[in-house]
Formats: structure tokens, C-alpha cells, sequence
């Protein structure tokens, strides 16, 4: 079997070589690496310099590859039934699903070299142009966000103290008023009155204290605030720290934060004990004109020294692979099953719906009273966006363009997701699919 | 010369029946119609006039999916009977290599014609459909035409099943009998959206469609013509997948032509390559339908004799390149 | 000894979109394939021959009978890699050379590197296509891509040949080898099922043949006892001149009281094309003795020292 399915692989890939689309997009791909940060214009900041060649620029290559590799996989099986050389083939002693995954493996090596070059060109660029990038952008922060309330814990205790107080709403059912408050407590915002303190705690996770110890960097605490209608002001505030339940203040500081703009303040390392909560506690300034807004899911978090840019740039292509790993199967599975045509406007299609799905979000209603065709609509696009859950949430070329670690356990759903259980399912449907259809009718 | 009329005939004939039959062909039409007409339902914005959204992105989709249309079946209709050895075997006939690519780009063109007609007429029918501000009783409410809307959707879907029962009935192509009657279906359907108001009641015929998108929808006709004629060109050297990125170019700079063109001296290449390719942006003419605006009609029969003309330049060239080709 | 293809009741009808009937193909096509024997499908185009030839090979599913293969059902694997298969239109990868597209094939077949790749060598030289083993295929002519065809369906050294058309777009010299070559296979026990349209080339070649028109068998036998005409004896003389035979004839004539015709027997027209082509080259055959490659040949069943590649089957 896995000769068959090597040897597969290897006629994919010569496939793809000799017929000059691999030159073809490999061509692209240099334009696109050397083109688009040289004709998108930044902000002009160091930051801006390398979101736009890490985040624009890996984007637009990975999109590239993405369609490419859809449709390398729609050609690979429709194409070759079309051009008849799939009658040679289905009389040799191959099974249909040794056919699918050697194909598979051809086209993903394929992706996966031309993501390689696509990141080793990347990588090169930023090291000629390092001097316009930030100082720091050699080295990744690992994010720790602050401790939430579960969304849908907190929302069944609201909705327990809306029943027990009897003030549960009669227009609604109980389920609508679960989905609303759900809604309501991820984008919550926490307001800090002027004169009035809030707390927010940190649990500290055991393999990023010895890295911070160990580099002796000290830990970052990053908070973003706004203000109600977005008014552009500065307010002092006092940024206090401490271990939870030691009563001892680790760190005491007086700061200003411009709303909209990042507050990046320096904790003492002795503050990362593995295991332990870490307790901020922010006083805003009585003499403040307006209270200040924190989304502490969003825009709250401890930041500690991560891994280096080269090794999270290789976790994200590895994320970004696993994505390309699921497009070839999703390619093959539509070759499989339509002529090359329609398999490849049927590919499209998946394209278009994946971007606007990833734009729109998680299709969550709006309210009641939406037209049947907008319920269908918003249902389409949730289910899409479930399943493509675990590739949306490691989001890696986001977190790559922020300097966010992309955690290793982190890679595991989009790996599992796109390297085993998108292809091992389609690869069952293929096989279904290529066991019925007759050959040389 | 009767001979040359029925030699052309025949070949745009068989050229037309080709590209409809096959699968991609119809599910671009589709796509096209179905987008025109669903689009209105995520009314996010009105863009400042009621139904607007409707009618851009139904002008839109006739720029873009008729790109993909025309230059995919161009590409197909040219290089792949180069390829396949069918030129040849008609070439061998008394039929000039002149002709030969002058009918294949008029087949063509005939598509483009049938698909201009669907998606004009959903167009219609979004827009007529879209968000009005009417009457309910003593207030005023913005409410979409449900009936019409209704009808839109069903209408392509009605179109399927006639098709599904002539392949039944009489063994007809279901994709070359599908393509004619999404057409048809929608333009009836338009048709009859004057027995009815917006608010649904039933009444005296009344024609209530924006009869002034025709200015705008022409141009885009035109603009179809042209990338057809470029394409079939094209794809005398070209292989077949190339033909629909080098299309896509072609609108590209053609939309952008102002820009990169502007100012350019007459003897520079940027004005040499201006004068040589069409500029798309005197097609695209969805603004002036604005506010009640209209496109005159003097411009529309001038947009139509740059677009003859530059057919006659794409075809001209395709000519002194398929001159020189061997075939088979 | 279990025939090598049996088929009983094998029936294929094609229907259209809605599962109405269009094409009765194949109806009740009751085969037997002996081992070991050249076997011969004839018919008119449409007769049923390759859909009768794809069902055997798992291609198609017949909407009704049974089919057995080597033993086992159409589509099993296990069958599948005792098979080498020729279809009438030899679609290759284009973008691979004759060398890699065998390489390829023979490592489907689950043979190890050593092995594919002596068989490569052989099988090239074997037709003709050792100096072109690097070309892509997509540059070869049609004559030359069917001999690609030809080595991909022996690389595994197949129990069953099924070759559709086997010299369709051959010169009448790789016609006579892919002949040889298919004596010399059913003379090392392979079984062989062929189709064509050339009759002489089946007549010379062929054991049994079957005769499909409509879907149906319409003949079937010995191609020896098909064709012979019991009623009529010929007799063949050499160095008598047409003055010499006339008043024998009618001596003949006149004791059996029946007509006799005396005519001279033509030679075949391959034969005489042949020898011209040895008589242009200035050799005494164009053809030298044509071994197939070495694998193929099986130790049981070697051809003695000397094996002629004159055919049989001329009337010389």
C-alpha cells in the first residue's frame, strides 16, 4: 500500500512541475513577496512596516496557495478521468482510497514546499529590512489573558437571578435570552468610574515562568482602554500588582494611558510564579473627566517572553499547512465527484464563502423578526464557520503580525482538524463516490 | 458570398450551441442571477437610493461573471479546436481562416447576448424588489416587494425544472435548453411585475421597472463584446486556462485606464498601449443612473461603435496571428 | 481447470439521467476464456466487444449476470494485479517519459525497485523504444505511444492479457511483432483476450474467437473449425505450369463429374510487404528473430532453439 501510494504522490508532483503551473506560481508568489510591500503603503511606523510584511504579505502568498491548491486538487482527479489516463489507472490493482491520499500527500508536499518558500522569502525580507521594524520584533510575547467568567456559566447565573427575582422577560424564550446574554458577556466592556479601583487576575501557566525567569526579561502587562464615543484623551491611572492571597504588593506604579493607544508597563519577573494568580488592580484618577472602558477579553493580557520570531513564523506556516492540507482534500473530494468545470466553480464558491465567512464572523443573529432567507443565510454561514472553528481560532498570520506566541498546543485542532479529519472524511466520500462511478462509459 | 453567410452561420451556430451545453457555462449564469437577485436581502445600506445596491451589483455581476463567461468560452471555442484538430478539419473545408475566427468570436458574443439578457432582466427584478419607502396605512414604512422577490428566485429555479422536463420529455440538452429559458423565464417574470404594487395589491398593468438601466446595460454589452473578441484572439496563442487571467487583465487595466493612462504623450508606450486597449471605464456607467439619471442614447450608439471598432482591431489581430499558426 | 474469464448472463444496459434504458450493450453474453488461450472478440463497431471488455476489467457494473476472472469477481484487487491491459485508445501522461510512465505502473503493481527496473530495460528494448526512453511521451507519434501502451500492460508480467485493438496505429512490422509476441505469450500459458477489427491478424493469431453483434454471441468455436469448409478439398501443388495442370484438371473433372478450379494462391499481403522492406534494406528479413523480454518468457514454457517468425498461417 504505501508504495502505491508514494509512487501516486510522486506522479502528482511531477504533474505539477511539468506543466508549469508550479513555475507559474512560484513567479507569483515572488511578486507578490517582493511587490506588495513595496506598493502597499504602511502608516509609517515600525509596527505598521511589519504588520504589513508579516500579516499583508504572508496573507496574500497563503491566499494564493490556497486557491491554487484547491484546484490542483479538483484537476488532479477530474483531469485525469477527462484525459482518460484514469482508465490505466483503475485497471491496475490500486484501491480508490490509495488513489485519493497518494494524490493528497502529492499535492500537500507540494503546498508545504511552496509555503516553505514562501515563508523563507518572507523571513529574508525582514531580516534585509529590519531596521524599519520595531526593535523587539525578533522575539514573540507569550499572551496570558486575564481570568473571565465561563460566557455560559455566567449567563445561566444571571438568568437563575432573573428567575428567582421573578424579572424574567416575557418576549423571549429562554433560550433566545441564554443566546443574547452569551453574546452580551463576550463583548462586554468593564467600566472604571473615576476614583474607583478594578481588579483582574492571572493565572500563570507553568512553562512560561522558567522562560521568563530564565531570560530575566521582566513581564509586560498590556491594557488598551477606551472611552465612551471614542473621545481621544489621556487619564492617570495607578497600576497596582501583587500574588494573589500573599497580601504582598510585588508592583506599584502610577501611568497614563492614552485611550486607543496600547499601555505597556513592566512587571518584575518575580511576579511569574508557575501557578499562581497574579492580581492588577487599575485606580482611575478622581480627577478624571470621563470613566475609562476595558474589554478584558480583547484588550487585557500579560505579556511574556515567547519563543523567537523564526520559530513562530515555522508554527504559523505549520498552521497554515494544515489549512492547505484541508483545501486539497476539500479539491480532490469536488475532482472525485464533478467534471473539472464544475468542480472548479464549485471550488470557487468554497473560496468566496471561506472569506466571507471568516469577515462576517460567526453568523450569530441579530434578532428576532429576520426574513427566512437571512435565517437560511446566517445558519449557512454559522455551520461553515463551526467547522472551520479550529483553523479561525489559531489564527496564526494575526497572531504572527502581533508578535503573539502561537502556542504549540495551539497547532493541535487545526492539525488534527485539517491534517486528519477533513481528509480522512473526505477521502471515505471519495472513495464511495470513485467505487460507484463507472470509468470509460 | 451567399456561401461565406451560410459558412459563418453555421460555425457561430455551432460555436453558440457548444459553450451553452456546458455544465460551467450554466452554473456561471446561475451564479450571476442568483447573486443579482439575493444580494438586496443583506440590506445593510442603502448607498443613498432605494434599490441602489440592487441595481450596482446587478450591473456588477453582468461586468464580472460575463468576464468569466466570455473568456472561458473564447478560450475554449479557439484553442481548444486548435488543439483538438476540429480547426483543421474545418479549415480544410472553404471556409478562410478570417471567417473562422470571426465566427467563433460572434458565437460567443451570442452567448454573452442571452446571459445579458438574464441578468439585466434579475436586475431588474432586484431592484424593482429592493427596499421602498411606501405607505402601510397612516405611516410609512421601507419594505421590500416579497411577492416579486419571490418570484425572482423562483423564476431561474422554474427555468431548471422546464429543462429538467424537456431532457425528460424530449431528450433535449437539459444545459443548452436551461440556458435559454433562465432568460426567458426572468424576462417574463419582469414582465408581469406591472399587474401588482409594491405593496402586493393586485391591479392595472403598470410597468414599474427602472426601463432606464437598458442605457447602463448596454455598454456593459458592448464592454462583454470587446473582452469576447480580445479572448478568441488571445487564445490563438495562448493555452485555454490563460485566456480567463489574461481577460482579467484586460478589465483591469481597462477599468483602470484613466489612471495609468493619464497624461501619457501620444508616441510613449503608455499611450500607444492606451490607444491599442479598450477603455472599459466609458462602458461603466452605473452612476449616471443615479438619482433618477439616465445615460443618453447618443452615448450609447457612440459606446457601441467604439466597442464594433475595437472588435475590428482584436479580430484583426487574432486574424494576422491564426494566419501564421499551423494547424493539426 | 477453471476457465481464466467466464461470464454467464452478462447483460449491460446504459440508461440516461432519469434511469430509463437508452442501450441494451450486452445481453446474455455467456463467455468462456480457457487458460492459456489466444481468444478473439469480434464484431461491428457497437457490437458490445469493449463494454463487454470493461465490465471484465471492473470499468463498468453489469446490470445483470456474473462474471468471474482468474477466479475471482471483475473488480478485485487480487485479479487486478494478474491483468495487463491494452485499451483501444492508450492514454498516457504525456509529461512522462516511457521510462517513468513503466517505473510508475510497475510500482502500482507492488514490484520492488530491482525488479521494476529490469523489466523497464527489457520491456523498452523489447519494443523498440530503448533510445527513446527519455523523450516525454507527449512528443511521440501514435505508433509509438501505443508501444508505450503495449510494455505498460506486461510490466507485471500478466496471467491475462486483454488487449483491445492491439495494433491499431502499428506499422505492418510492429504488427507482426505484437503477433509474436502474443503466440509467444499463449505458448508460455498466458491467456490472452483480444479484439480487432483486422481479421487476418485474429485468423493467424486467434485459438477460438467469438463473433458479438447487438450485444449477443452470434458465433463461436476453434477458429480452424470455424472457418473450414468440410465440403471442399484443395490441393496444393508446386512447380506445375499452368500447361502442365489444365489437362489434369480435366481429367479430374471428368472422373468426379464435378467442377474443379485450379487457381495460383496469392501470398499474404504482410508477407509480401515484408520481404520487399528486407529487399530495400538489403537483409534477408526485415524482422529478426523476435524474442519478447526475457521476464516474460516462462521457464516451463521456453520456445526451442530457432523458433521461425514466418507466419503460420500463410499460404506459401
Amino acid at each position: 500500500m504505501i508504495p502505491r501510494i508514494l509512487a501516486i504522490a510522486l506522479l502528482a508532483i511531477r504533474a505539477a512541475v511539468r506543466s508549469r503551473v508550479v513555475l507559474a506560481l512560484g513567479a507569483l508568489l515572488l511578486l507578490t513577496l517582493l511587490g506588495l510591500p513595496g506598493w502597499v503603503r504602511g502608516d509609517g511606523t515600525p509596527r505598521g512596516a511589519f504588520v504589513l510584511l508579516v500579516g499583508h504579505t504572508l496573507a496574500a502568498c497563503f491566499l494564493l496557495l490556497a486557491a491554487t491548491t484547491l484546484w490542483a486538487g479538483c484537476a488532479a482527479m477530474a483531469a485525469e478521468r477527462a484525459g482518460g489516463t484514469a482508465v490505466l489507472t483503475a485497471v491496475k490493482p490500486v484501491r480508490p482510497i490509495e488513489l485519493w491520499v497518494g494524490k493528497w500527500l502529492g499535492i500537500v508536499v507540494l503546498a508545504a514546499l511552496l509555503l516553505a518558500a514562501a515563508a523563507a522569502g518572507l523571513w529574508l525580507q525582514i531580516r534585509v529590512r529590519a531596521d524599519e521594524l520595531p526593535a523587539d520584533w525578533r522575539r514573540c510575547h507569550r499572551v496570558v489573558a486575564c481570568q473571565r467568567p465561563e460566557p455560559a456559566a455566567e449567563a445561566e447565573r444571571l438568568l437563575r437571578r432573573l428567575r428567582d427575582e421573578g424579572r424574567m422577560p416575557t418576549d423571549a424564550t429562554e433560550a433566545e435570552l441564554r443566546a443574547g446574554l452569551i453574546r452580551e458577556i463576550r463583548n462586554r466592556y468593564e467600566l472604571i468610574h473615576p476614583g474607583e479601583s478594578k481588579t483582574w487576575r492571572f493565572r500563570i501557566p507553568g512553562g512560561v515562568a522558567a522562560a521568563g525567569q530564565g531570560r530575566g526579561t521582566a513581564v509586560v502587562l498590556r491594557a488598551v482602554f477606551e472611552t465612551q464615543f471614542a473621545l481621544r484623551q489621556e487619564a492617570a491611572l495607578s497600576v497596582r500588582a501583587e500574588i494573589a492571597g500573599t497580601g504582598t504588593e510585588a508592583f506599584a506604579a502610577d501611568a497614563k494611558a492614552m485611550a486607543g493607544e496600547p499601555l505597556a508597563l513592566a512587571l518584575p519577573a518575580t511576579l511569574a510564579v508557575p501557578g499562581s494568580v497574579v492580581a492588577v488592580t487599575f485606580r482611575l484618577d478622581p480627577s478624571a473627566r470621563a470613566p475609562l472602558l476595558l474589554h478584558p477579553g480583547r484588550n487585557l493580557a500579560l505579556l511574556f517572553p515567547g519563543i523567537g520570531f523564526t520559530a513562530n513564523l515555522a508554527r504559523a506556516a505549520l498552521a497554515l499547512l494544515a489549512v492547505l492540507a484541508a483545501f486539497a482534500a476539500c479539491g480532490l473530494a469536488l475532482g472525485c465527484c464533478f467534471s473539472f468545470p464544475v468542480a472548479s466553480f464549485a471550488a470557487a464558491a468554497v473560496v468566496l464563502l471561506s472569506l466571507i465567512g471568516a469577515c462576517t464572523g460567526s453568523g450569530e443573529a441579530s434578532g428576532g423578526g429576520e426574513p427566512p432567507a437571512e435565517r437560511v443565510g446566517r445558519r449557512v454561514i454559522a455551520a461553515g464557520t463551526a467547522l472551520a472553528r479550529p483553523f479561525l481560532d489559531a489564527a496564526p498570520v494575526g497572531r504572527l503580525a502581533r508578535s503573539e506566541e502561537i502556542p504549540a498546543r495551539g497547532l493541535l485542532p487545526p492539525l488534527a482538524a485539517g491534517g486528519v479529519a477533513a481528509p480522512v472524511a473526505l477521502a471515505l466520500l471519495s472513495a464511495f463516490v470513485l467505487r460507484r462511478r463507472e470509468n470509460g462509459a | 458570398m451567399f456561401h461565406s453567410v451560410r459558412s459563418f452561420t453555421a460555425i457561430v451556430r455551432t460555436t453558440f450551441v457548444e459553450t451553452i451545453q456546458e455544465p460551467a457555462a450554466l452554473l456561471v449564469l446561475l451564479a450571476a442571477v442568483f447573486v443579482t437577485v439575493l444580494a438586496p436581502l443583506f440590506h445593510f445600506h442603502a448607498f443613498g437610493e432605494e434599490g441602489r445596491l440592487a441595481r450596482d451589483g446587478g450591473l456588477a455581476c453582468l461586468l464580472v461573471f460575463g468576464l468569466v463567461l466570455c473568456c472561458a468560452a473564447a478560450g475554449a471555442a479557439v484553442r481548444r479546436e486548435c488543439d483538438s484538430g476540429t480547426a483543421a478539419a474545418a479549415l480544410a473545408k472553404p471556409v478562410g481562416r478570417g471567417l473562422f475566427l470571426a465566427a467563433k468570436a460572434a458565437g460567443v458574443v451570442a452567448v454573452s447576448g442571452l446571459f445579458w439578457i438574464a441578468v439585466t432582466a434579475a436586475t431588474l427584478l432586484a431592484e424593482a424588489a429592493a427596499d421602498h419607502t411606501i405607505a402601510v396605512g397612516e405611516t410609512w414604512n421601507r419594505l421590500p416587494d416579497v411577492r416579486l422577490r419571490q418570484w425572482s428566485l423562483l423564476a431561474p429555479l422554474a427555468a431548471l425544472a422546464g429543462a429538467a422536463a424537456l431532457h425528460n420529455r424530449r431528450r433535449a440538452r437539459f444545459g443548452v435548453a436551461a440556458f435559454w429559458l433562465v432568460p426567458a423565464v426572468l424576462a417574463a417574470a419582469a414582465a408581469a411585475s406591472g399587474f401588482w404594487n409594491h405593496a402586493g395589491d393586485w391591479g392595472p398593468y403598470a410597468l414599474r421597472l427602472n426601463v432606464r438601466l437598458f442605457s447602463a446595460a448596454l455598454p456593459l454589452f458592448f464592454a462583454l463584446a470587446l473582452l469576447a473578441c480580445w479572448s478568441a484572439a488571445l487564445a490563438i496563442r495562448l493555452p485555454a486556462g490563460a485566456v480567463l487571467p489574461a481577460g482579467t487583465a484586460l478589465l483591469g487595466l481597462g477599468l483602470s485606464a484613466d489612471a495609468w493612462s493619464a497624461g501619457a504623450p501620444a508616441g510613449s508606450c503608455r499611450g500607444v498601449l492606451a490607444g491599442l486597449l479598450p477603455n472599459l471605464q466609458h462602458y461603466w456607467l452605473a452612476d449616471a443612473l443615479a438619482h433618477g439619471g439616465a445615460v443618453p442614447w447618443t452615448y450609447v450608439l457612440h459606446a457601441g461603435a467604439h466597442a464594433a471598432l475595437g472588435c475590428a482591431l482584436a479580430l484583426a489581430a487574432g486574424f494576422a496571428l491564426l494566419r501564421r499558426r499551423d494547424l493539426g | 481447470m477453471t476457465p481464466a474469464i467466464e461470464t454467464t448472463g452478462l447483460r449491460k444496459v446504459f440508461r440516461d439521467f432519469w434511469r430509463r434504458p437508452t442501450v441494451c450493450a450486452v445481453d446474455s453474453l455467456h463467455l468462456a476464456v480457457r487458460t492459456g488461450e489466444v481468444f478473439g472478440l469480434l464484431g461491428p463497431n457497437g457490437s458490445g466487444k469493449s463494454t463487454t471488455i470493461k465490465m471484465l476489467l471492473g470499468l463498468l457494473r453489469p446490470t445483470a449476470g456474473s462474471i468471474s476472472v482468474l477466479g475471482r469477481p471483475a473488480a478485485d484487487i487480487r485479479a487486478k494485479a494478474r491483468i495487463g491491459y491494452l485499451p483501444e485508445n492508450t492514454h498516457l501522461h504525456r509529461f512522462l517519459t516511457p521510462r517513468e510512465t513503466l517505473l510508475y505502473y510497475g510500482s502500482l503493481f507492488g514490484l520492488d525497485r530491482r525488479t521494476r527496473r529490469a523489466r523497464t530495460d527489457e520491456l523498452l528494448e523489447m519494443v523498440d523504444l530503448a533510445g527513446d526512453a527519455e523523450r516525454p511521451i507527449g512528443g511521440f507519434s501514435k505508433g509509438m505511444a501505443r508501444r508505450v501502451g503495449i510494455a505498460q500492460a506486461l510490466v507485471n508480467a500478466p496471467d491475462l492479457l486483454i488487449l483491445d485493438e492491439p495494433t491499431s496505429g502499428l506499422d505492418p512490422v510492429a504488427c507482426r511483432e505484437v503477433k509474436d509476441l502474443i503466440r509467444a505469450l499463449a505458448a508460455g500459458g498466458v491467456t490472452v483476450l483480444m479484439t480487432s477489427h483486422l481479421l487476418a491478424d485474429v485468423e493467424h493469431v486467434c485459438d477460438r474467437i467469438a463473433i458479438m453483434h447487438r450485444g449477443m454471441v452470434q458465433a463461436e468455436g476453434a477458429v480452424g473449425d470455424l472457418l473450414l469448409r468440410s465440403d471442399t478439398i484443395r490441393f496444393l501443388v508446386t512447380g506445375l505450369s499452368d500447361a502442365e495442370a489444365a489437362p489434369l484438371r480435366d481429367e479430374l473433372a471428368a472422373r468426379l463429374g464435378r467442377k474443379v478450379v485450379t487457381d495460383h494462391p496469392a501470398v499474404p499481403l504482410e508477407a509480401f510487404f515484408l520481404d520487399v522492406l528486407a529487399r530495400a534494406a538489403g537483409k534477408p528479413t526485415v524482422l529478426t528473430h523476435f524474442q519478447p523480454a526475457p521476464f516474460l518468457v516462462r521457464a516451463a514454457h521456453r520456445p526451442s532453439a530457432g523458433a521461425s517468425s514466418v507466419n503460420p498461417g500463410s499460404a506459401a
